[in-house]
């Protein structure tokens, strides 16, 4: 039998922001360690599930500029995201498709129109370093927190039995709408509003700051700003922040586990993948739902 | 429980526990026992608690049921959270309050007109109790600072603090256990380092341990980090 070939990819251009994502780093809340792990569930588990892979496999992700790669040998992979031109040597393929690769392919990735994030997986994933759990970047923990050129991000070898057979195909296809609306539950500090507030709430339209990141999404618009400070408190990704000028932000997967601004909402976990789908021009709208306990 | 504690939901797969909304090492010692507890009764169930100054945080594996929900509130009526009680360790922590190490040392002094001796002998009187950790990962957050040294966050953040800082901000004091940025004043900081992601969990000092420090030399600095 032949050794495998050591098999990775090649970061040809990094991109900006892209890292690598799994399914979160879960449990170490009180030692102050995000969950960090994938914006988008939904559209990282579409690109697993179609290698059948499992669904919190490694993946690389992307927001506003995607990277290229070159992989060094045989392997299939998904590219899941909206508005995106897939080109494998500069020939165009699909995605939520799995696409084959052959040795020293190049691919690249054009945004036709500035959506959420996007990702690419690769059949049983990409298998960089695992730390206290997770393959998730995250500044501290892990040795790098984005993809940098010329890094070698490590698959496991192709092994002609395992390949995918089925290519079945997802027609993704969603009329871009400009206004998303994120569901959401009162939060702990709810209350702490002034009635009018908490009533005129869910009338105003957000959009969102192009500093946004996957620590936190900062929106643009003010509401009534307050002096009301909590004792720093657990958060979630998914909770949304009152800042003392009036400004909100909701936490996202790379936030920080502990807070001190008000924590008026808690987003759904089917928001927050929502959220990550908003377009850098596109607005929000929070619909408040009742809990069911 | 010696305290009423307010058990809400989170979203729809986290439960918030909150007890009174102040900071005192009996809360502190009552919730760490109740954590203990819920870890081991309601293990399969959850995927991690993370804690507050006066809160638990329960996070769930699936959406939280109104059985779940009702078993924690009249176990917690319950429980003789006793058993639960961890003895805290004291971790004594070398400093070295030197001008070269404490980057922001010679203004700190000048704003709270002090000398450096009363300084370090403030600093290092108390034994810190850890209440949490946050801002950073394994960055300790430490209650017990003497009023005296209370000192306003800089408005300029630094863009680098290095690890293994002490640092002072607001009415806290702390050790970074990595270089960030960050808005406290640098007085110190000391060769050993509490905080290793090779190691699971990565810190070593638990919250509800004391952290008492002492003043080295720059030479006793330098020889306990290459003796390390």
């Amino acid at each position: 039998m032949l050794t495998p070939k050591v098999s990775y990819i090649e970061v040809v251009h990094a991109g900006i922001g892209c890292s690598i994502q799994d399914g979160g780093r879960i449990g170490y809340l009180s030692e102050g360690i995000p969950m960090s792990g994938f914006m988008d569930f939904q559209m990282a588990g579409l690109a697993n599930l179609l290698l059948d892979n499992n669904v919190n496999a490694a993946v690389i992700e992307w927001r506003l500029t995607p990277p290229k790669l070159k992989f060094s040998a045989p392997c299939q992979i998904v590219v899941t995201g909206i508005g995106i031109d897939i080109y494998l040597n500069s020939k165009l393929k699909e995605a939520f498709r799995v696409i084959t690769i052959n040795e020293n392919d190049i691919l690249s990735l054009r945004l036709n129109k500035i959506k959420g994030y996007g990702y690419i997986a690769i059949k049983g994933g990409i298998q960089t370093e695992k730390i206290l759990g997770s393959r998730s970047f995250y500044s501290n923990i892990t040795k790098h927190s984005f993809l940098k050129k010329r890094m070698k991000l490590p698959f496991v070898p192709f092994i002609e039995n395992t390949i995918t057979k089925q290519f079945s195909k997802i027609n993704y296809y969603k009329k871009p709408s400009k206004v998303i609306f994120v569901d959401v539950f009162k939060g702990p500090e709810f209350e702490l509003m002034p009635i009018s507030l908490q009533s005129g709430l869910c009338r105003k339209l957000f959009s969102i700051n192009t500093q946004s990141n996957r620590m936190g999404f900062l929106l643009n618009e003010f509401i009534e700003g307050h002096t009301n400070s909590i004792i720093s408190s657990p958060v979630l990704p998914g909770t949304v922040q009152w800042t003392p000028s009036g400004k909100l932000i909701i936490l996202m997967r790379d936030a920080q586990t502990v807070g001190g601004y008000p924590r008026i909402l808690q987003l759904t976990e089917n928001s927050i993948s929502q959220l990550a789908k908003v377009p850098t021009n596109g607005f929000i709208q929070f619909v408040l739902i009742a809990s069911v306990v | 429980m010696k305290f009423k504690v307010n058990i809400s939901l989170y979203g729809e797969k986290a439960i918030l526990i909150d007890w009174p909304k102040e900071i005192n090492e009996e809360i502190s010692a009552e919730l760490l026992k109740v954590q203990g507890y819920l870890k081991e009764e309601y293990w399969d169930q959850l995927l991690d608690i993370a804690n507050g100054y006066q809160s638990l945080l329960l996070c769930c594996k699936n959406t939280v049921t109104l059985n779940l929900l009702e078993d924690i509130k009249s176990k917690l009526g319950k429980i003789d959270f006793n058993n639960y009680k961890k003895t805290p360790t004291l971790w004594r922590v070398p400093v070295c309050y030197d001008f070269d190490f404490g980057i922001d040392l010679a203004n700190f002094l000048k704003l709270k007109r002090l000398s450096l001796t009363d300084l370090i002998s403030m600093h290092t009187a108390t034994s810190y109790h850890v209440y949490g950790k946050g801002f950073l990962p394994g960055f300790l957050y430490l209650g017990g600072l003497d009023e005296k040294l209370f000192l306003e966050r800089k408005n300029t953040p630094n863009l680098k603090i290095p690890k293994n800082s002490v640092a002072i901000g607001g009415k806290q004091t702390g050790i970074y256990p990595s270089q960030s940025p960050g808005g406290w004043h640098v007085i110190g900081s000391t060769p050993l380092s509490f905080f290793d992601i090779q190691n699971s969990p990565p810190s070593q000092i638990e919250v509800g341990d004391k952290v008492k420090f002492y003043s080295i030399s720059t030479q006793e600095y330098f020889k306990i980090k290459t003796n390390k």
